[in-house]
Formats: C-alpha cells, sequence, structure tokens
C-alpha cells in the first residue's frame, strides 16, 4: 500500500513538472522573438534534422539539442538554429604593443587594439585570461561594439592593426570575420591571438582578413592537451600547416610549464617538426610560466629552463627562437641570421634599439621574414 | 493534394493536440469504463464534440471576417479555456455526479462531448493552422477534404490512449485519472486567467512558429516508438523478435546515426547533477530522460531499454550476429558468476554520481565509445573504447547496459517502485 501510494505521489508530481515546464516552454517561445532580434546567426553549422544542429566551427564537433550551449558556452542552439551569443559584445578592449601578443616580426614597434570577447573552446587548467574565457555571457558585463564602431575606435587610437585575442578568438568567429573585413577596408592590419583549435574551412575563410597570427603551442604530446587543455593535438597541428599554406605570417609561442612540457625531447621533435613542416624561419617564443587559475601548486619555470629549450630549438635549425617573460634582452633580441648583429633590441614588451634594420633587411642585405610596412 | 497536405499537416502537429487534448480526455476514458469498445465510443463522442467545435467556431470566424490573432478570437478561446478547466475540475472532484446537484442540466449533455466541443473551441493550435489554410485556399469542397484528413491525422494519435481504457478497470486508474482531471484543469485555469489579464502572451502565439513544428519531430517519433512498443509489451505474439527489431533498428538508425545521439538521456542525467536548473528548460531532451523514468514507474519493464534505446540496439545486434555463423567459442561464458553480475552497475552508478558531485563535469562524455559510433566527438580513447566494446559485445549480452549504463541502472530502481507487472 505504501509503495503503491509513494509511486503515484512520484507520478503525479513528475505529472504536474511535465505540464508546468510544457506550459513553461511554449511561453519562453512565444517570448523568444525578441531575445533573437540582438543574436547573429552562427556560420558553420549543419542542421541534422528535427531540431538537432552540429557545429562544425573546431574540432569539438559538439551536436546540441534546442536549448542546449556548446563548449565554448557562447554558441546556443535556438528553434534549431545556432546563434552566436557574442557577437557586438567585447568585455575587453585595450591598447597593446604588438611584441606584448608577442608578435616579434610584424611591424615591430606598434601598437595593436586589442579585442576579446567571453568564452573559450579549451580549458586549460593555467589560462591566464580564466576570468573571462571561463564565463558564460551572461556572467560579465559587455559593452556594445558594431564592427564599425569598433574599426573607427582603432583608427582614432593611432594602432596600426586590430588583435582579436585575450580569450579564444575562434569562439567569437563571426564577429571577429565581419571586423576584419572592414578594418581592411579602411587600411588596418588584422592579428589573430588563437590557440589553433579550430577546423580547417573556417580558418581558410578567416586568412583571407587576416595579416598575421600567433598560434599557442601548447605542448607537443597529446596526453598533455587532454590532460591539462582540454582538446586534441593533431588538429592543432593540422592549424598549422593551413596558415602557412594560406602564406599568412605565423609565429609559435610555447609556454613552458616545469615537469609537464619541458622534456627536451619533445622539444627536439617540436623542432623538427616546425623545421620540416612549417620551415626554418618561423619565429619560436618560449615563455615562462606563472602559478595561475588551477595550476598554482606549480612553481614558475626557472631561467635556465626556458634558454636551455630556447638552445636546443636552435640547435635544431631554428632560425628565431626567442624566450618570453624573461626581461632578458638577450634571448628577446632579433638577430641577423648570418652575422649575428643584433637586428632589434627588446626588453620586456618594449623595443630599445632598432637602428639595425630597414624594412626587414639587415645592413648587410639579408633578409628577415616577417611583415614590416 | 488537399487530402495529402492536411494528412500531412495533421501527421505533423499531431503531438500539440495531445499535449492540449490528453489531460481532458484521458481522465475521461480512465474513470468511465472498463472496456476499450466502451472507451472507443467516449473517445467517438469526444472528437464528434470536437469537431463540432472547430466547424462553429470557424465557421464564426469566417463569417465574421475576423483574422486568427485578433484580440476578440483570443477572448473566445481564453474564456473557453477558463469554463473547461472549472468542468474539469468539477469532474475530477465528482461534483458532476452527484444526483441532488443543481447541474441536472449537464446529466443530460453527453460530457464527452461537451468536453470535445470546449476543446474544439478553444486553444487547440493545430486547428487555428489548418483553418487559415483552408481559408487561404478558399472552395468549400477543398476545405472539407482538407479538413477531414487532418481530422484523421490528427485522431490518429489518440489511438494508442483508448487502449489505455482497459486500464480503467482498476479503481487505482481511476483515482489516478480524477488527479489528472483536477491538475490539468488547475493548470488551464491559471494558464486562461493570466492569458485574459495580460495583453502580452497570446493563446494563439504558437502560430507564428510554424516553421519550427520540425524541431519537435524527434519527440513525435520517440512517442509513437513508445507507443508500438507499449502494445508490443503487452500483446505477446510470435513475431515480438522481428517487430522489436526493427524498432530497434529504426531508432539506432534515427536517434543514432542520423540526430548523432543527441538527446541520450545518460546526457541528461550527468548534466541533472553539474547544472540542474538549466536543463530543464530544454524541453525535449528533458522529456527524453523523463518519459522512461515515468513509464517504468507505471509498467514493469525497461521498455526504453529494450525497444528504444539505439546503444542498446548497437549491442543487441552485434550480439545476435553471431547466431548464423554458430561457433561454440562464441557463445562461450567466461565471466565469474554470482551477484555481481546485476549489482556491479548500481556500485558504478553510485561512483559516476559521486564523481560528477566532485569534478561537475560531464566526465562520461569525454570518453564516450559512442561519441566515437555516431560520429559526435572522436577522440583516440574513444576509438579504443569503442573497439573494446565491440570486443565485448560479442560475447556478453549488452556489456555496456550490463555493467555501466548508470540510465539502466536508475531505471532498474525505479522498476522495483512500479505500479503494475
Amino acid at each position: 500500500m505504501i509503495k503503491k501510494f509513494f509511486s503515484i505521489a512520484i507520478l503525479i508530481i513528475v505529472l504536474i513538472f511535465s505540464v508546468f515546464y510544457i506550459i513553461k516552454y511554449h511561453v519562453v517561445n512565444s517570448s523568444s522573438e525578441m531575445l533573437l532580434l540582438g543574436l547573429q546567426e552562427a556560420s558553420y553549422y549543419r542542421q541534422l534534422g528535427g531540431g538537432v544542429v552540429q557545429c562544425n566551427l573546431c574540432p569539438h564537433q559538439c551536436v546540441l539539442a534546442p536549448g542546449e550551449r556548446g563548449i565554448c558556452r557562447v554558441r546556443e542552439n535556438i528553434q534549431g538554429k545556432l546563434y552566436s551569443l557574442v557577437y557586438n559584445k567585447p568585455v575587453s578592449i585595450h591598447l597593446d604593443p604588438i611584441e606584448k601578443k608577442p608578435l616579434f616580426h610584424f611591424l615591430p614597434g606598434t601598437t595593436t587594439y586589442s579585442v576579446a570577447t567571453v568564452g573559450c573552446n579549451l580549458r586549460c587548467l593555467y589560462c591566464q585570461n580564466w576570468e573571462i574565457s571561463q564565463s558564460s555571457p551572461e556572467d560579465i558585463k559587455s559593452v556594445n561594439r558594431t564592427p564599425e564602431q569598433l574599426v573607427d575606435e582603432a583608427l582614432v587610437s593611432g594602432a596600426q592593426s586590430i588583435a582579436y585575442t585575450y580569450s579564444e578568438p575562434t569562439v567569437f568567429y563571426e564577429y571577429m570575420l565581419a571586423t576584419a573585413k572592414l578594418a581592411h577596408k579602411k587600411g588596418l592590419k588584422n592579428v589573430v591571438i588563437s590557440a589553433g583549435y579550430i577546423n580547417p574551412e573556417p580558418l581558410k575563410e578567416l586568412c583571407k582578413y587576416v595579416d598575421a597570427i600567433k598560434i599557442d603551442l601548447k605542448a607537443f604530446n597529446n596526453s598533455f592537451y587532454k590532460r591539462i587543455v582540454g582538446g586534441e593535438l593533431e588538429p592543432v597541428l593540422q592549424s598549422l600547416k593551413v596558415i602557412k599554406e594560406q602564406g599568412i605570417w605565423l609565429e609559435i609561442v610555447y609556454l613552458v610549464i616545469p615537469g609537464e612540457n619541458d622534456n627536451p625531447e619533445e622539444i627536439k621533435d617540436m623542432a623538427q617538426w616546425i623545421k620540416e613542416n612549417l620551415g626554418e624561419n618561423i619565429p619560436l617564443h618560449f615563455s615562462r610560466f606563472h602559478p595561475t587559475y588551477k595550476l598554482i601548486n606549480l612553481p614558475p619555470t626557472p631561467k635556465e629552463t626556458v634558454k636551455k629549450l630556447r638552445q636546443i630549438a636552435i640547435d635544431q635549425g631554428l632560425k628565431y627562437v626567442y624566450t618570453g617573460n624573461l626581461g632578458d634582452w638577450e634571448t628577446e633580441s632579433t638577430y641577423c641570421p648570418n652575422s649575428q648583429e643584433i637586428a632589434i633590441q627588446r626588453q620586456g614588451f618594449f623595443i630599445i634599439e632598432e637602428d639595425n634594420i630597414k624594412n626587414g633587411l639587415c645592413p648587410d642585405g639579408e633578409i628577415i621574414p616577417g611583415v614590416w610596412e | 493534394m488537399f487530402i495529402v497536405n492536411g494528412f500531412l499537416l495533421g501527421l505533423t502537429t499531431g503531438i500539440f493536440c495531445l499535449t492540449w487534448c490528453i489531460p481532458v480526455l484521458l481522465p475521461i476514458i480512465l474513470s468511465k469504463s472498463g472496456k476499450i469498445n466502451q472507451s472507443f465510443f467516449i473517445f467517438l463522442k469526444f472528437s464528434f464534440g470536437r469537431l463540432m467545435g472547430y466547424i462553429l467556431f470557424g465557421g464564426l470566424v469566417g463569417y465574421l471576417g475576423m483574422t486568427i490573432e485578433s484580440e476578440i478570437v483570443r477572448k473566445i478561446n481564453l474564456i473557453a479555456l477558463i469554463f473547461l478547466s472549472i468542468l474539469l475540475i468539477l469532474y475530477g472532484i465528482k461534483w458532476l455526479d452527484r444526483k441532488k446537484s443543481c447541474c441536472q442540466f449537464f446529466k443530460k449533455i453527453k460530457l464527452p462531448f461537451l468536453f470535445g466541443f470546449l476543446t474544439g473551441i478553444n486553444i487547440c493550435p493545430p486547428f487555428l493552422l489548418s483553418l487559415t489554410y483552408v481559408f487561404n485556399i478558399g472552395g468549400i469542397i477543398n476545405g472539407i477534404l482538407f479538413f477531414t484528413s487532418f481530422f484523421l491525422a490528427t485522431s490518429l494519435y489518440f489511438v494508442p490512449f483508448i487502449l489505455l481504457g482497459a486500464l480503467g478497470s482498476r479503481k487505482i486508474f481511476q483515482k489516478i485519472a480524477r488527479f489528472i482531471a483536477v491538475f490539468a484543469g488547475a493548470f488551464f485555469l491559471i494558464y486562461g486567467l493570466r492569458g485574459l489579464f495580460s495583453s502580452n502572451s497570446c493563446s494563439a502565439c504558437l502560430l507564428n512558429y510554424q516553421n519550427q513544428i520540425g524541431n519537435y519531430l524527434p519527440l513525435i517519433i520517440f512517442s509513437l516508438l513508445f507507443s508500438i512498443a507499449i502494445i508490443l509489451f503487452f500483446v505477446k505474439n510470435k513475431r515480438n523478435f522481428l517487430f522489436r527489431n526493427l524498432i530497434l533498428l529504426f531508432s539506432l538508425i534515427y536517434f543514432g546515426f542520423i540526430l548523432k545521439n543527441a538527446f541520450c538521456p545518460i546526457r541528461t542525467f550527468q548534466l541533472l547533477f553539474i547544472n540542474g536548473s538549466k536543463i530543464v528548460m530544454n524541453l525535449i531532451p528533458f522529456l527524453f530522460f523523463i518519459l522512461p523514468i515515468i513509464l517504468v514507474l507505471l509498467i514493469k519493464g525497461k521498455i526504453y531499454c529494450n525497444y528504444i534505446c539505439p546503444l542498446g540496439a548497437f549491442q543487441e545486434f552485434i550480439f545476435q550476429a553471431k547466431k548464423p555463423i554458430k561457433c561454440k567459442f562464441l557463445s562461450k561464458d567466461f565471466l565469474p558468476k554470482g551477484r555481481w553480475q546485476t549489482q556491479f552497475k548500481y556500485f558504478f552508478l553510485v561512483f559516476i554520481i559521486l564523481a560528477l558531485l566532485i569534478f561537475r563535469q560531464p566526465i562520461l562524455c569525454g570518453i564516450d565509445p559512442f561519441g566515437a559510433l555516431f560520429g559526435r566527438f572522436i577522440t583516440t580513447i574513444s576509438v579504443i573504447l569503442l573497439v573494446i566494446l565491440v570486443i565485448l559485445s560479442i560475447f556478453i549480452y549488452r556489456p555496456w547496459c550490463k555493467f555501466f549504463c548508470p540510465y539502466g541502472a536508475l531505471l532498474s530502481l525505479f522498476k522495483k517502485l512500479s505500479l503494475f507487472k
């Protein structure tokens, strides 16, 4: 008897809830047209039928039922269509030196107008910008900037380029693409700072409007990507090849975490891979790790480790290998490849001297590859 | 042409008929009779009332030349809805059955007919949809043709519920039916009053989302498969095995490979522990999760697992495939015997729940072998697991379901509470 009473009680509660939610859902539906007004439909997704969509922007390839959001937290399936929730809604706008990105062979000494929205398709445990990258659009107050306003502000600020950076530009792809197209028309350059976790087709489309890309290569082994980054290595390598094929200026940053990805053998393999697939002229930055977010139990990387890894990469035949976050001018400066004279002397994010270089030419006529004007 | 159009429209929008009409129809069917033919007559009366309501209301609207979304029509709808809800509540508390009551009036009218008539007049959105279509094409014969086929198609969905009339012979179900009537009445009342006093929400708003109806297709197919499965469960037949395989195959292809397992209840189950408030907003995945539980509470048998689950279907077909091969080695049972075989999944369920509460991440999704199978998310680990799963399912009947599936374990737990065998 108690059993039956119990079951009936559960049944009725469930019934009440279902009816309640069905009605609620209909009400939500009827008011959501207002909501859709400010949203931009996403590109690169496929409707599987029955209201289910699959996002094809990044290698996660999220399958989303109506009302669900992707791993990036900023793309939602609303009534069988995928929408970007961050279009026109940046949360962070700054004027930065281009060396901070870091891009060393791209218009050195200029400033870049840096934009970011919330959201990221990765889950790095040591994320530097986790306040914005690991948040939902509701959590953080954004400002309203259309691509037109953004480009105008960038022109006023005196920056020579617009950088899509801080969190992960892949997740605000539509916004980035619209702004980049406009910026190109107005004579600004576009710079993308990304982890490269994106599918080849959208990347190729993006490459038409972009002048330089910096890719954060987190490690050269898949298990690190799985454990600490929340992704896979292979798509990133694929992206690097695609960028090289499209002829966009590429620089690679490798953040060295002690005990996690500082194995010299791996660095050797990586340098070999870069040389074979991307060429010896690709600048490679070894950056020093400082404990943040969830990896605060680790110590900062010893300076010697970073310098040692730089030497390994140079020994493998890469021509432009730098260190980052060290404040050491010797390893942060650009040298002419043959004469080993200092072409650009840097310290931190700033240039101390660049007398020896004009439009990418050393005094003895050697060319340093990059984008110089 | 019009016949086909009407039929198709009826088929696609029939699910809405269910959501609006079943709360009214079900109590009448359940509480009145114990025999199927009797409940069939009730259904006929109800349908006739519905049709009359449609025709009267449609004629009135057409004659006055009003648009469906006009304010007056909306008010009429809502008032009819409120009247219907009051009637339902009275019916639920047996007030209408009293002989001494002043409502001798209701005794003379057939109740099912009245209920049908009232549902016909008010908010049934599919009807309004078809009405606009008929007005657009014009012509009486076309209209009638279109309308009849539309009506027939929507009525198809009610057929499984006539069978439920057989349950009415039990007292307990009559009680449940009255509960349903009271609750449905209460909700309709709230909804109607709210609509009457606010200017924003309109009862015919669904009309603006005609294009969205396709989004409910998985839910429609899901409930259809369920109705067939329930019938198969009760009606023992020689060909049950074949039919079951057909349903499984269909579900494997549609829910598995086409929709890429988007509505998997295991996923909803995991999200429930991570972000419970959000998942209920997503109606369809939530219904996919909750409907099998409701059913298992009603009927002692895991109908979802046995007949519909695409994951189970995949393992089932691999296991069955070895039958024609007739190799003795393959059917060897090498697992150690004991109670752990049935109990392991409960321990795993507890483990998963604890892990979910600690990590706050859908941990099963990252390593999901079915993700690799359906092309949802392919990683090296999931591919390796898939290969292991395929090999295991040759030897063991449904290894994933037997030892790991947390949703299956949940259903088994609920099965112990189910109402009748």
